[in-house]
């Protein structure tokens, strides 16, 4: 009996014990619950936290800068020697920094790995253009184009260097089988306003600049055309009208470019070439299925050029799909504040936030998402979304 | 062939002008006497130019006075003048050098005046003719101011300009201070002499740069290493035109003229009747920024009007950083072309005279741009080197970074010290570049700055005269071996004796080729005012028509592959022989 007593006894405090870890539990539960809400406050963001292996200083020179980069270039170099894409980068760099001789001998090597590689290609165009040997970009631009037939950057190319091999005629028929398609290109339209000028076509030419005009009222080159076609026409009235307003764009480009002349040394420049290595070397990366190091490189790409927003997309892409949802909803939030009034950047923000559990930031997303486009049929969406999260 | 009578003492008691206008007939008879029997087949031959720098007693060697400070003012360097200063028929050379501008006292370097002695030799005569000017000397123009028969010297200076009159017995006086012309607080660059408002006077037109604070320089760092700041970090300076009051004095007509109300970074400057109007407009080839044309009313007041007249931009309106300029008849239409240098990365561009002061920029017809794109290009000259009746082109070349290689490289396979361009026109507009194949001076490396083109040898042939940055220039002679004819004038105005503005067209086979009497071109530089035509192969006298700075005409014809001085109608009886009389009916 006693026994039995004793037993029970321990049942009883066994089962309070089991209900107080019920209750531990349950509290824990709630306290998870709520968890990610409290500690995303205080959450460094991973764009501003540091990243890995990436010694950088703020202050550092445009020499330490372009450092950076040929430590990145080196060791994209012993990791994939073979892959073409890497010589396209190292030679993406030659060309940024001006020496197009480097830039030329590494592109061929990428074209030598891979002869249908267009990348290469094309920055082989782009040194003979530079070189001022037309014909051979001239003959690389046919190449690109009998191997990618679409690509839209080529028949720009093709017809200044045209133009610049004195073939306007030629360069305006390329420019206008382009814009059958591209109809918008401004500088597409104001390629060929120039190819009608060179060939003394200056109605055709004026009706060119003013179009380029109509899609783009703030182009400096269209303006200088428009004014040099009226002049040629003899409408010296219009030629004085455009002239002044080619002045003052001109002008105010002018004012921008003295301004940065006075900065005096070319740190932002290096900087720029720096970063686009990382983000360079980062599609490697991430197409021989490295996702942490391709996202790591973008990171530091943005630690150098903050306000670069291509790459944060390319970003916030990568991290999402590698799971790391928090660091996707960091960049996510960066990119909102960086434009408060893009759809797309707010829905994509409170969808992760969603994913996530944090409702109530996932509902205020969604409901700036509906204020912005009330009509949009994601919103619509959008709205059941919040009340499923209301719901729940 | 050249003169060997060197008379710097007037030859009689009468006044200095009119013995020197007898030195001129003197000078007319002894040309006229030195016909040279050369073969009168036609045929195109090879270019060729070899270097007689150290043949030539040229010892002048050029600094920039740079100290590693990067002052962007030493990177533009100097111009080069051609003139006859002793007036005894061959072409002496003014160089300009450079100095410290943050130590000014230090220089030991001064200018350098070369008096030919014929048979291409020089000699150094700088100290006695008093033309030692030790400071920072960019852009240099010669004329005879004054009228009294002897060419003068202005010299465009960083901070103090010199004026340097002629005394007519090898020897100058600086009147920049007498004249008010100094302009002591500016930074200059090019210069040119023009009439402005046709009375007979020489005026003067002073390019200016940047306006620029020494004590607020701080050097530029590209990709790592100091260099030349842009010049867009500096606010440009309005030129100044001087007015020839005509009493050896000037007044400052800046204000009255217009010019104050356009800054431009200047550099190059020519004057020409760019709109075929009777008088002398200005053209100034300005850094990075729009090139100002401005078109005189007449009466010496300017509008600018570069952006109409389609000289003011590239084909694509983008601004360059042009250098230097020249004229002439690129493509045979009568009309006189443009041509100006520029940057790395930008083109030779020739702007082609459409008629009636509008210009178009026909550099992607013209072939002139694969050969100077990778190139900075700074002086240039418009010649016919051959003599062939077609007008070449000569492009100085040479970056002014001397650390690029140090740097990476440039994008363009240029470097401080390369080989200047020729290339060789068609008469139709175009050009091919002759690259290595014109003798020994496309193996001349120097980093190029002033350049000019005149006849040091009395020979016919055109030669060249390039002033290079930091080191020797390059003295290049015409050896281009062939049977084409020539013929050479030297004109003497009457109020206006140096006949600036003149305009002389010879015919040729029924083809017209026209050249200019400029006081200014190139580089901030000042190339020959004698004129050498080229007439291939015609044998037969050349019949050569002339419009007077003064609207005055005279028509001649001059026997092949003589060198005649020609007299204004009102100064000239008619000529028999070789001279024909003044046109009677302009």
């Amino acid at each position: 009996m006693e026994q039995l007593t004793e037993n029970s006894s321990s049942r009883v405090q066994i089962a309070i014990i089991g209900a107080l870890l019920l209750v531990a539990v349950g509290l824990l539960g709630v306290w998870l619950y709520l968890r990610p809400v409290d500690t995303n406050v205080d959450r460094i963001s991973v764009l501003d936290a540091p990243i890995d292996g990436f010694d950088y200083q703020p202050d550092a020179s445009a020499a330490e800068l372009l450092k950076l980069a040929d430590v990145t270039l080196d060791d994209l170099s012993s990791r994939f020697p073979d892959v073409p894409q890497t010589f396209n980068v190292i030679a993406n760099r030659d060309f940024l920094v001006s020496d197009t001789g480097a830039a030329k001998s590494n592109w061929t090597k990428a074209v030598e790995l891979e002869p249908s590689n267009t990348e290469a290609l094309f920055g082989l165009a782009n040194v003979a253009f530079e070189d001022t040997r037309y014909e051979d970009a001239i003959g690389i631009c046919e190449t690109i184009d009998r191997l990618a037939p679409n690509n839209p950057k080529v028949p720009l190319l093709l017809a200044d260097a045209l133009l610049h091999a004195g073939k306007a005629d030629e360069a305006a028929l390329v420019l206008e089988q382009h814009l059958a398609t591209e109809q918008g290109s401004v500088q597409a339209i104001e390629l060929l306003g120039n190819a009608h000028l060179q060939t003394k076509s200056y109605e055709k030419a004026a009706q060119c600049f003013q179009r380029a005009i109509d899609f783009a009222p703030k182009s400096k080159d269209a303006h200088y055309g428009l004014a040099q076609a009226f002049a040629r026409l003899g409408d010296r009235d219009n030629a004085k009208r455009f002239m002044e307003r080619f002045k003052n764009i001109a002008k105010e480009i002018g004012d921008e470019h003295a301004e940065e002349a006075k900065a005096f040394e070319d740190r932002n420049y290096a900087a720029h070439v720096a970063a686009q290595v990382y983000v360079d070397s980062a599609n490697i990366f991430r197409a021989q299925g490295d996702i942490a190091t391709a996202c790591n490189y973008i990171l530091r790409a943005h630690r150098l050029q903050p306000d670069v927003e291509p790459w944060l997309t390319e970003l916030q892409r990568m991290f999402f799909s590698n799971g790391q949802l928090d660091e996707a909803a960091d960049v996510g939030e960066h990119l909102v504040g960086l434009a408060p009034q893009d759809l797309e950047r707010r829905l994509n923000l409170a969808s992760l936030y969603a994913d996530l559990g944090r409702a109530d930031d996932a509902i205020e997303n969604y409901e700036a998402a509906i204020e912005l486009a009330p009509d949009d049929p994601r919103c619509q969406q959008a709205k059941q979304i919040i009340n499923q999260l209301n719901a729940s | 062939m050249t003169f060997s009578a060197r008379s710097n003492q007037p030859i009689s008691d009468m006044p200095q002008q009119v013995s020197n206008l007898i030195r001129y007939r003197i000078a007319l008879v002894i040309y006229l006497a030195c016909c040279w029997l050369g073969p009168s087949a036609s045929v195109s031959g090879q270019i060729r130019f070899e270097n007689y720098t150290e043949r030539a007693g040229i010892d002048f060697v050029h600094t920039d006075g740079s100290s590693g400070k990067y002052y962007l003012v030493e990177s533009m360097s100097a111009g080069v003048a051609l003139l006859d200063y002793d007036i005894d028929g061959d072409l002496d050379i003014y160089f300009l050098n450079g100095a410290p501008i943050d130590s000014p006292n230090s220089n030991p370097a001064t200018n350098a005046l070369y008096r030919n002695d014929g048979g291409f030799r020089f000699t150094n005569v700088t100290k006695e003719a008093g033309v030692d000017n030790a400071g920072m000397s960019l852009g240099v123009a010669t004329a005879d101011f004054d009228n009294d028969g002897l060419p003068d010297i202005y010299v465009n200076n960083y901070a103090g300009n010199c004026f340097y009159r002629n005394n007519g017995d090898g020897t100058f006086d600086d009147i920049a201070k007498d004249t008010q012309t100094a302009c002591s607080d500016l930074i200059g660059g090019g210069v040119c002499f023009l009439d402005i408002e046709n009375d007979g006077d020489l005026d003067l037109y002073v390019a200016n740069y940047i306006k620029f604070d020494l004590e607020n320089h701080r050097p530029h760092i590209h990709k790592g290493l100091p260099a030349y700041p842009s010049p867009m970090s500096f606010q440009p300076e309005p030129d100044r035109l001087f007015r020839n009051v005509g009493d050896g004095t000037f007044e400052d007509w800046s204000n009255e003229a217009g010019v104050l109300n356009q800054a431009g970074r200047g550099m190059g400057v020519l004057a020409f009747d760019f709109d075929a109007d009777g008088d002398q407009d200005i053209f100034v080839a300005n850094d990075t920024q729009e090139n100002h044309l401005l078109v005189n009313d007449g009466a010496g007041r300017f509008t600018e009007d570069g952006l109409f007249a389609g000289l003011a931009y590239d084909f694509r309106g983008k601004a360059q950083a042009s250098m230097g300029v020249d004229i002439a008849d690129f493509n045979g239409d009568g009309l006189q072309d443009l041509v100006v240098t520029s940057f790395l990365e930008e083109f030779t561009t020739i702007y082609q005279n459409q008629g009636a002061g509008v210009f178009e920029d026909a550099t992607l017809r013209s072939g002139t741009g694969e050969a100077t794109f990778p190139h900075v290009t700074w002086g240039l000259a418009a010649l016919d080197a051959d003599n062939d009746t077609i007008v070449d082109l000569v492009v100085g070349t040479g970056d002014l970074d001397d650390r690029r290689t140090s740097r990476g490289g440039a994008s363009t396979a240029t470097g401080f010290r390369v080989a200047d361009v020729m290339l060789r026109g068609d008469g139709r507009g175009r050009f091919s570049d002759l690259k290595a194949d014109w003798g020994e001076a496309a193996r001349t490396l120097q980093s190029t700055r002033g350049l000019v083109a005149g006849d040091l040898d009395n020979d016919g042939r055109v030669d060249i005269v390039a002033l290079g940055a930091r080191g020797r220039p390059a003295v290049l002679r015409n050896t281009t071996a062939n049977t084409n004819n020539w013929i050479s004038l030297s004109l003497v105005g009457d109020s206006q004796r140096s006949a600036i503005g003149s305009r002389v067209t010879a015919v040729v086979g029924g083809k017209e080729l026209t050249r200019i009497v400029l006081a200014g071109r190139s580089y901030q530089s000042c190339s020959s005012q004698k004129l050498c035509i080229g007439v291939g192969g015609e044998s037969s006298p050349i019949d050569v028509a002339i419009l007077w700075p003064d609207g005055s005409r005279s028509a001649h014809s001059i026997a092949t592959n003589t060198q005649v001085v020609v007299l204004h109608p009102s100064l000239s009886p008619p000529q028999a022989g070789h001279f024909d009389s003044p046109d009677s009916d302009p």
